[in-house]
């Protein structure tokens, strides 16, 4: 009999789990189970659907099932798991179906943890996740002049820029001191800041808290803060992001300090057979070494890859990370973790400095500005974080500093890197070196 | 009530405790940053429970006063489970060959 693989959870962790483990070994009777109505499709796209830089959610798709099923894999959408009977190895679901396994993969993703505020469960106040809810709130967007976000993380941000470009009087409420203030710099973000204040009209409500929401025959109509009441026809709320873990912990799966489940470098769990990847488990961060819980996809679906084959019997070691992020479109932010703040607050000794440079020469049309900050070490000279503000190569920097990152660069190597120059595409100085050239100068200060 | 999966399970109290500290210590660099680079930002909103008005006096000294080395390791014994022995980074190689 086929080895039977059960994937528990349809996001990017367990669609990448389960399409790797059938093209790992053919012969192995794969089953995943969904409790949402679609699987394979890209949440972080929702907002520029919004923001109509994307045409349809449709669009978000990147196979429809049947593309799974000429692969050989059994879909199940609309599941509910109820319980895992690990000693049996059988997965039963709220109606009653039973799917036994020699394999499980526990893809069960996060949720929101919802802000004990009144007011939470009028309409209006909504959450993005699913593509379907996001779907009919698009539909609603129309008939919404004044919105509220809630909470200034990745999410909320994109929020921001994609609102007033449907003509929405947008409003970003965070108890926090500037954009990203969990990881990025405010010198970093300024910015971008200012450019969504003066040019998106966005207004922001900094160092304010949600109390909660008001409304009138069960709809919304204003956001209290701690700053004020803002009158609201919608408020988008970023709350935390929590693993979901329950299920997890009811078969003897061991969690973190984050809440995540606990894997080892091959996904998989303590308990026999049981591998996990994605939104719920932690993963290793390469220079703090302690573990953290990353909510993006493009870690859940590497996770889920690295589950799935080894699950089938491959052997696939994933890393420690180093977070590259970026985001924005006319004005780029990104970075490669620790940021300053960061590090101030884990204690990390670091020396920083910032550099500006342009993003193609300076008489060609296309240039942009581009400050870089670099952080690193004071003894080794190692870089430790990296951040950038700016216009077009954001993306590409974050990634390869994050990689200079895992590679032990230092400064002095940073400072003399090469690097393109051709008009259109790249300067003369490449900003990131000019960065390190004035890091090394920092450092030699510290000396004196 | 049966378990489905969607809910997170309720925080133990070491999770507990490494989010109110991470929190907290986050803050604390937040206004740190705010006086390095005055004007890029506002004050955050102060946290609010009786927690937060005692980790200033029992928390905060001590682990600031605690050498980077030595706050790595404690870090490492709280919160890195032996599963967690991801490969080596390639410092870590350097100095054990």
């Amino acid at each position: 009999m086929a080895k039977r693989v059960v994937v528990i959870g349809g996001g990017s962790a367990g669609t990448g789990a389960a399409t790797l483990a059938i093209q790992t070994d053919r012969s192995l009777d794969v089953t995943l189970l969904t409790e949402f109505e679609d699987i394979a499709y890209s949440p972080c796209g929702i907002p520029y659907v919004f923001g109509r830089e994307v045409a349809s959610m449709n669009n978000l798709f990147l196979q429809g099932k049947e593309f799974y099923a000429d692969m050989g894999l059994k879909l199940r959408t609309e599941v509910v798991v109820e319980r895992v009977d690990v000693n049996q190895r059988v997965v039963h679901t709220t109606t009653g179906e039973q799917f036994p396994f020699d394999i499980l993969i526990l893809c069960t993703g996060w949720e929101y943890e919802v802000p004990n505020v009144p007011g939470v469960d009028l309409e209006g106040v909504v959450f993005i996740k699913n593509i379907r809810r996001a779907m009919e709130i698009e539909k609603q967007l129309d008939n919404v002049k004044k919105a509220v976000v809630w909470q200034a993380k990745p999410l909320g941000v994109e929020l921001i820029e994609a609102l007033p470009k449907r003509g929405i009087e947008t409003h970003l409420v965070d108890a926090g001191g500037w954009l990203l203030s969990d990881f990025a710099d405010p010198d970093m973000m300024k910015p971008l800041q200012d450019y969504l204040v003066d040019h998106e009209h966005v207004k922001m409500h900094f160092g304010a808290t949600l109390n909660g929401f008001r409304g009138q025959n069960g709809k919304l109509t204003h956001t209290l803060t701690s700053t004020g009441e803002i009158e609201t026809d919608m408020a988008f709320l970023v709350a935390p992001m929590k693993p979901a873990t329950k299920l997890a912990q009811s078969i003897g799966v061991k969690t973190g300090s984050t809440g995540a489940i606990v894997v080892d470098n091959h996904m998989r769990t303590n308990v026999p057979n049981v591998f996990a990847a994605g939104a719920c488990v932690e993963t290793m961060h390469g220079l703090l070494n302690i573990p953290i819980n990353l909510i993006q996809g493009t870690y859940a679906y590497s996770e889920g890859r690295t589950a799935g084959t080894n699950a089938a019997g491959g052997d696939v070691s994933y890393q420690p990370v180093y977070v590259p992020w970026g985001l924005g479109a006319k004005v780029q932010v990104g970075g490669a973790l620790i940021s300053e703040t960061l590090a101030k607050a884990t204690g990390t000794p670091y020396v920083a400095a910032t550099g500006l440079g342009i993003t193609a020469a300076r008489y060609h049309p296309s240039h942009e500005k581009m400050m870089v900050k670099l952080l690193c070490d004071p003894q080794t000279h190692r870089i430790l974080g990296a951040q950038f503000t700016g216009g077009e190569g954001v993306k590409e920097r974050a990634d390869f500093l994050a990689f200079a990152i895992r590679k032990a660069t230092t400064v002095e190597e940073l400072a003399t890197m090469e690097n393109v120059y051709s008009p259109a595409i790249g300067a003369l100085n490449e900003p990131i070196a000019t960065c390190a050239k004035n890091l090394l100068n920092a450092l030699k200060q510290q000396r004196k | 009530m049966p378990i489905t999966t969607k809910h997170p399970a309720p925080p133990t109290f070491m999770q507990k405790f490494r989010m109110i500290t991470e929190a907290y210590l986050t803050q604390v660099a937040q206004r740190e940053m705010l006086q390095k680079y005055p004007g890029s930002g506002r004050l955050p909103a102060p946290q609010k429970g009786f927690i937060y008005t005692v980790l200033p006096f029992i928390f905060l000294p001590g682990y600031k006063l605690t050498p980077w080395p030595i706050k790595k390791r404690l870090l490492a014994l709280f919160f890195v489970h032996p599963e967690q022995n991801w490969p080596a980074r390639p410092w870590e190689k350097t100095k054990g060959e």
